[in-house]
């Protein structure tokens, strides 16, 4: 679950919920952790439910934090006379934000979700290179699709034939691939699907969209 | 050589070594416009796509003139992939990307035969890489595409 706590919380965020609660936005996503996985089948129907574990996250936190208002303002009903009034509007209040707000935090979660996938993939990445002794692999790997340098010019600097280089390069990119395809499918995309996942990641991960 | 994480702490540079490394992983997979949009999102990117697009006019008269741009890109498009010049076809892409942007902000007109989601996938994809006054324009086809959806 580590992978969606950062995403959620910057969604909580995003929204207004710690605001609104008055607390760390993550401190509530653990709250909704704890809630929610306690219950064994929470997961199972999910399984059933045909949709990817984060947005079957993201909707069942906006379900707990329904609850939560629910059970603040039966509270305040219980603690004041006339209480119910105040706490269904405050309620009401905070629903018409989060309505006009609903686009953006959602984009920011598919954000924030791509990036955590990428670094995850990233971490297992360099922990398989490690364990294999080609830990350099990554910095050629690194220099060439990241910084946008030519085979040739890398290999000077690994003492590589250029050739020698894009296998290695090869390499990395096959074991990272793998490791997010693993990432994507413990989120719920079918095999099929992995292709048209990591293209909607690429648009997901724009911090200012076309919209 | 550096061996950056992807925590680094500008956003922007997250973004773009997070498109370079997904455009990597798909491999035989990417599409031309996943090829370009890494291609806009390396180092020298902004630069690059400054340089392709220095000649159009974001605004020109009629929306004869953006189908010519495309039609001229499309060609030589097909002449660069059959001598395998990388930088050229994603120079004329972009320059066919940037027509049928601009068609549809400025007159509201589709001149692509491509399906409305890849048209939509590439303006998402591309036009945030763009300087200005292309990213402009791309948010103005977005918009366009959005209204013609919902017509």
């Amino acid at each position: 679950m580590e992978i969606y706590l950062k995403p959620l919380s910057t969604y909580c965020r995003a929204v207004g919920f710690g605001r609104e609660f008055n607390t760390e936005p993550s401190d509530l996503v653990h709250g909704f952790f704890a809630s929610r996985l306690a219950n064994p089948n929470y997961l199972k129907e999910w399984m059933a439910s045909g949709l990817r574990l984060r947005q079957w996250l993201r909707n069942g936190f906006n379900l707990y934090v329904k609850e939560m208002r629910r059970d603040r303002a039966r509270t305040n009903r219980q603690s004041s006379d006339g209480g119910g009034n105040l706490g269904r509007l405050d309620t009401g209040d905070v629903e018409s934000i989060n309505q006009n707000r609903e686009t953006e935090p959602d984009r920011l979660f598919e954000r924030k979700w791509a990036l955590n996938a990428l670094e995850s993939a990233i971490r297992v990445t360099r922990e398989t290179l490690d364990r294999k002794g080609k830990s350099e692999d990554w910095a050629l790997f690194w220099s060439h699709y990241i910084e946008g340098k030519p085979h040739n010019a890398i290999a000077g600097i690994a003492n590589s034939s250029p050739a020698q280089v894009a296998q290695r390069c090869f390499g990395v990119t096959t074991i990272l691939r793998e490791a997010l395809r693993e990432v994507l499918l413990r989120d719920g995309a079918k095999e099929a699907e992995i292709i048209v996942e990591i293209r909607s990641m690429m648009e997901a991960l724009h911090e200012f969209p076309s919209t | 050589m550096s061996s950056h994480p992807l925590d680094l702490s500008d956003s922007n540079v997250r973004t773009d070594a997070g498109i370079r490394l997904l455009a990597a992983m798909l491999g035989d997979d990417a599409r031309p416009v996943e090829l370009l949009a890494a291609r806009c999102s390396s180092p020298e990117g902004a630069q690059w796509c400054t340089m392709v697009l220095q000649d159009l006019d974001p605004r020109p008269a009629s929306c004869q003139a953006w189908q010519e741009v495309k039609d001229s890109a499309k060609g030589r498009m097909k002449v660069h992939s059959k001598v395998g010049s990388d930088d050229a076809s994603a120079a004329d892409h972009l320059r066919y990307c940037i027509a049928i942007a601009g068609a549809l902000a400025q007159f509201g007109e589709s001149i692509s035969a491509t399906q409305p989601a890849n048209v939509q996938h590439m303006i998402n994809l591309i036009g945030p890489l763009l300087p200005e006054p292309w990213n402009g324009v791309f948010k103005a086809a977005s918009a366009r595409m959005t209204a013609l959806a919902s017509s």
